[in-house]
């Protein structure tokens, strides 16, 4: 009786129904571009009678073939690879050498990696197509110059995985006992830093990964015709071709970002997801 | 050193070189120094963007903040079904960052002009459109932010609102506090350096979002970024590159403020959430 | 002045019963332990004086009336937590502050308690620092003076001192108790360190599943204990294999002695405290000695009793000949002796 109580006291109504309005508010949008993208019906005709007909996964089947879907998803995945490759290689080195060596610039650090949050990809654009575009005109035609901007817009949410991952497995320590049997920095960042710290670039690999997968204002910017910005020209011709796309696309990133959560929540780490 | 040269070479070729560049051209205007741009910058229709851009802001953060902390209050708090608490973690940092074109898509289809539930609620007698909503407009801007708003606060302020020891409430309440002399003297101030670093973030969130916007409003929007591209690359008008640039500046400079303000409020949380 | 009773107190969660029928008085400025291992309630009885969980059954009295109705923040009673409790927002100076304020004391008398307060707890220099600024003693401190602020009838301790280091430890254990005397406040002080709680206490409550097992003075409850639970909690004790001669008569490494307890088996085993062993040397002796530890005072010796460790504490003078492998004959004082299973 107690319990009963409990259960259906006010508070806990309150709770319950605002977590239900929550789940409609994410879900619903979702189960929408899945029924625009599946049922053949435009809304205009469809009504109580019909509502169970025309659903076909034919746009899911068209999205996957599309020629226009398979290059412009080639060119993300190549570009969300090399943007990990390529923040791997220039902040890993500075990370791990400012935390072990040069506390005092952790601060500068921790500041430059938020600048991108600050200046906006437009502004960013123009300023480099200002100083390219006279010198190296060749730079800014090839799809591939967007990596630098992704790692530049990807850093928020990579330093502050890595960071976190260094911290937590005691970098200094493990420098100073590294060292003392003899190791060169070398022989210590590839034999000691990188496989404790694999599961920092897990989080920071599938971040970047999720955000350059859906990234559209600097591909648009330069006129690139990324995943992002194909979902944009497929829409207006074919519309529940582009549905089927985008939510493939959102679910996908959703998984991704799901595990890695999970993963983590099992070795007992938190995600930083906030980029600050 | 040597290792952080690709880093601060990287930096400065690609963040530090145009930045400048971009500020120094909102003030260098035929050659020589002038506000004329900046001030021209924040009249007019600029200046209506700018209006329109903080407005959103703030009324996206305060209702995204609001319901997001509400949200990681109720989620501490309930313990029943025990994966809806690794199911909200997950999902938040999903949902924080899925802005951009599918989203848009996915409430066109809800809500758009041929969306089901305008649909449904035209069926039933509501009609949204007749009532002014547009997602093409401010109201349906709203909307469509506050799915990445509501759970990047819930990320932001979480942590905070699980570090209130329960111990606190006991100690206030056994020296004969009531429950709100100890959200007024304790809980609120514990938990506000990270609940206005909050709002602050998702202030900037949304004042930097592009692609939602621009997928909402086919490009036309009036918001500051669209803005800026209208006038940068849109080429309709030339010689006016410095107005873009000053629009830019005052981005920088407002987007710059609020993160000095987030910083100093972490270092705050920081403390008092460690010992 | 403030006499806490607690009369056949139940108090049951899902599975558990945290209390059971517990009954207990603590005299007015009397200082009593509750001492138990993890989970037997200290905590809950504890809690339910504090008033922040309903009992399912019995009353807790203050001076004879219930205060079962009245809610926590009303009852005036000052309470120190195992740790972080001192509010983060606040400098030492104002948590003590806080508390006055809540009880509408004027500005003038709470400056003047303050100082008097951090006088006691001798933090004088460190009275303008935020708790994540000071050492875990001394937020222990800060908070053992928020309770104290008020002059509760009433101070109740939730092991304040397990979270500290050893030595530590000791200063402010022995800082509670002149307190504690000085001012003589009731005290419940909760522990599952059997020495702190004789350390401190003027009594001591071993309680096990949520009721109590025997209260009394240390002395007593290490001599005289009630039943083989609390002499095992208490101090040190051997438990020697023995055999059942016939109804209570036992018999133990050679020696039999009628059990102060009943036990229908076979086989049991003895409960023995180190000093009820004599040791003497014997080359003929039945035993030989596996280690000898110098503790100051007493001397340990270790030998094995049909195939148990067995432990004897000599005074250190009469202990000077042991060397480990020498033969040894034992005396076990057996009087009172508890038999458990085996
Ligand atoms: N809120 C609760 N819900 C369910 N069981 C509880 C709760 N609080 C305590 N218990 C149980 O009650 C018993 C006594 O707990 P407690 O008083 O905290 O023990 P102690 O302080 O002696 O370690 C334990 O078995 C514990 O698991
Ligand atoms: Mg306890």
């Amino acid at each position: 009786m107690d319990q009963l109580m409990k259960i259906i006291s006010l508070g806990n109504v309150f709770k319950y129904l605002f977590l239900i309005l929550l789940a409609a508010f994410f879900f619903l949008p979702l189960i929408a571009m899945a029924r625009f993208a599946f049922q053949t019906i435009p809304v205009v005709s469809l009504g109580l009678d019909n509502f169970l007909q025309g659903w076909t996964l034919g746009a899911l089947w068209a999205a996957l073939t599309d020629p226009g879907a398979i290059a412009t998803t080639r060119l993300s995945l190549t570009l969300a690879f090399l943007t990990i490759l390529v923040t791997f290689v220039i902040l890993l080195p500075i990370a791990t050498y400012v935390e072990i060596f040069a506390q005092k610039y952790k601060p500068a650090l921790t500041a430059i990696t938020l600048l991108p949050w600050l200046v906006p990809p437009v502004a960013l654009v123009v300023g480099v197509a200002a100083t390219f575009r006279p010198t190296v005109p060749w730079f800014l035609s090839n799809p591939l110059s967007l990596v630098p901007f992704y790692v530049l817009w990807t850093l928020p949410f990579s330093y502050r995985a890595l960071d976190a991952g260094l911290r937590m497995m005691g970098a200094r320590t493990q420098y100073e006992a590294a060292t003392s049997m003899g190791a060169s920095w070398m022989k210590f960042f590839l034999r000691v830093i990188i496989p404790n710290l694999k599961t920092a670039m897990l989080v920071a690999a599938v971040l970047s990964f999720a955000l350059v997968m859906g990234e559209f204002a600097f591909a648009s910017l330069l006129l690139k015709q990324t995943l992002p910005t194909y979902l944009v020209v497929i829409q207006g011709s074919q519309p529940r071709v582009g549905f089927a796309l985008a939510l493939l696309v959102m679910l996908i990133s959703a998984l991704f970002l799901g595990l890695l959560v999970n993963y983590l929540r099992r070795r007992g780490v938190k995600l930083n997801a906030t980029g600050i | 050193m040597l290792v952080g040269a690709p880093f601060v070479i990287f930096i400065g070729v690609f963040l530090v070189w145009p930045t400048l560049t971009v500020l120094w051209n909102s003030v260098w205007i035929d050659g020589q120094l002038s506000a004329s741009q900046l001030l021209r910058a924040m009249s007019g229709t600029y200046r209506r963007s700018f209006v329109l851009s903080t407005q959103l802001g703030i009324l996206t953060s305060l209702i995204g903040g609001t319901v997001g902390i509400i949200l990681a209050i109720v989620a501490t708090n309930i313990k029943r079904p025990k994966w809806l608490r690794s199911f909200l973690d997950a999902w938040s940092a999903v949902a924080s960052q899925l802005g951009g074109i599918p989203l848009a898509f996915a409430f066109i289809a809800l809500l758009g002009t041929q969306g089901i539930l305008t649909a449904i609620l035209k069926f039933a007698g509501i009609d949204i459109i007749s009532y002014g909503f547009s997602l093409a407009a401010f109201s349906g801007w709203v909307v469509v932010y506050l799915y990445f708003q509501i759970p990047l606060m819930f990320l932001v302020v979480s942590p905070a609102v699980e570090g209130l020891k329960p111990e606190w409430r006991e100690a206030a309440t056994i020296l004969g506090s009531s429950a709100g002399r100890f959200w007024r003297s304790v809980g609120i101030p514990v938990l506000l350096p990270s609940i206005v670093a909050g709002y602050l973030l998702l202030f900037v969130n949304s004042f930097a979002a592009y692609a939602t916007a621009y997928a909402l409003s086919s490009g036309a929007g009036q918001l500051v970024p669209l803005q800026i591209r209208f006038i940068l690359q849109g080429n309709v008008i030339t010689g006016e590159d410095n107005l873009g640039f000053s629009l830019v500046t005052w981005t920088i400079v407002i987007l710059l403020v609020s993160l000095i303000l987030i910083n100093r409020l972490q270092k705050r949380v920081s403390k008092w959430t460690s010992s | 002045m403030a006499e806490i009773k607690f009369v056949g107190v139940t108090k049951r969660y899902d599975e558990t019963t945290a209390l059971d029928s517990f009954d207990l008085t603590i005299g007015s400025g009397e200082l009593v332990s509750l001492l138990g291992p993890s989970g037997c309630g200290k905590t809950t009885a504890l809690r339910a004086v504090a008033g922040f969980i309903g009992v399912n059954e019995g009353d807790i009295l203050l001076d004879g009336k219930s205060i079962k109705d009245i809610p926590p923040a009303k009852r005036g009673f000052g309470m120190v937590f195992q740790a972080y409790s001192l509010f983060p927002n606040m400098t030492a100076e104002e948590n003590i502050n806080f508390a006055l304020e809540l009880k509408k004391v004027k500005s003038e008398a709470r400056k003047k308690r303050v100082e008097e307060l951090l006088d006691v707890i001798n933090l004088q220099q460190h009275r303008s620092k935020f708790p994540h600024q000071l050492s875990g003693g001394q937020q222990q401190r800060v908070a053992l003076a928020r309770a104290l602020a008020t002059e509760p009838p009433v101070l109740l301790l939730d092991e304040p001192l397990s979270a500290l280091d050893a030595n530590v430890r000791d200063q402010l254990r022995d800082e509670i108790r002149d307190v504690q005397k000085k001012l003589g406040i009731t005290t419940i002080f909760v522990t599952h360190d059997q020495n702190e709680a004789m350390y401190i206490s003027d009594r001591v409550a071993v309680m096990r599943n949520g009721s109590l097992q025997q209260i009394d003075i240390p002395t007593i409850l290490y001599q005289n204990p009630t039943n083989p639970f609390v002499a095992e909690f208490v101090g040190l004790i051997n438990k020697i294999p023995a055999k059942r001669i016939s109804k209570n008569q036992w018999s133990v490494a050679g020696r039999e002695f009628i059990a102060r307890n009943d036990l229908v088996a076979d086989e049991g085993l003895a409960l023995i405290r180190p000093e009820a062993i004599a040791v003497t040397p014997d080359p003929q002796g039945e035993y030989s000695i596996e280690a000898v530890s110098f503790l100051g005072v007493v001397t340990r010796l270790q030998m094995q009793v049909a195939g148990a460790k067995v432990i004897a504490d000599l005074i250190s003078d009469q202990a000077t000949g042991f060397r480990i492998g020498d033969r040894v004959k034992l005396a076990l004082s057996t009087q009172d002796a508890f038999v458990e299973k085996r």
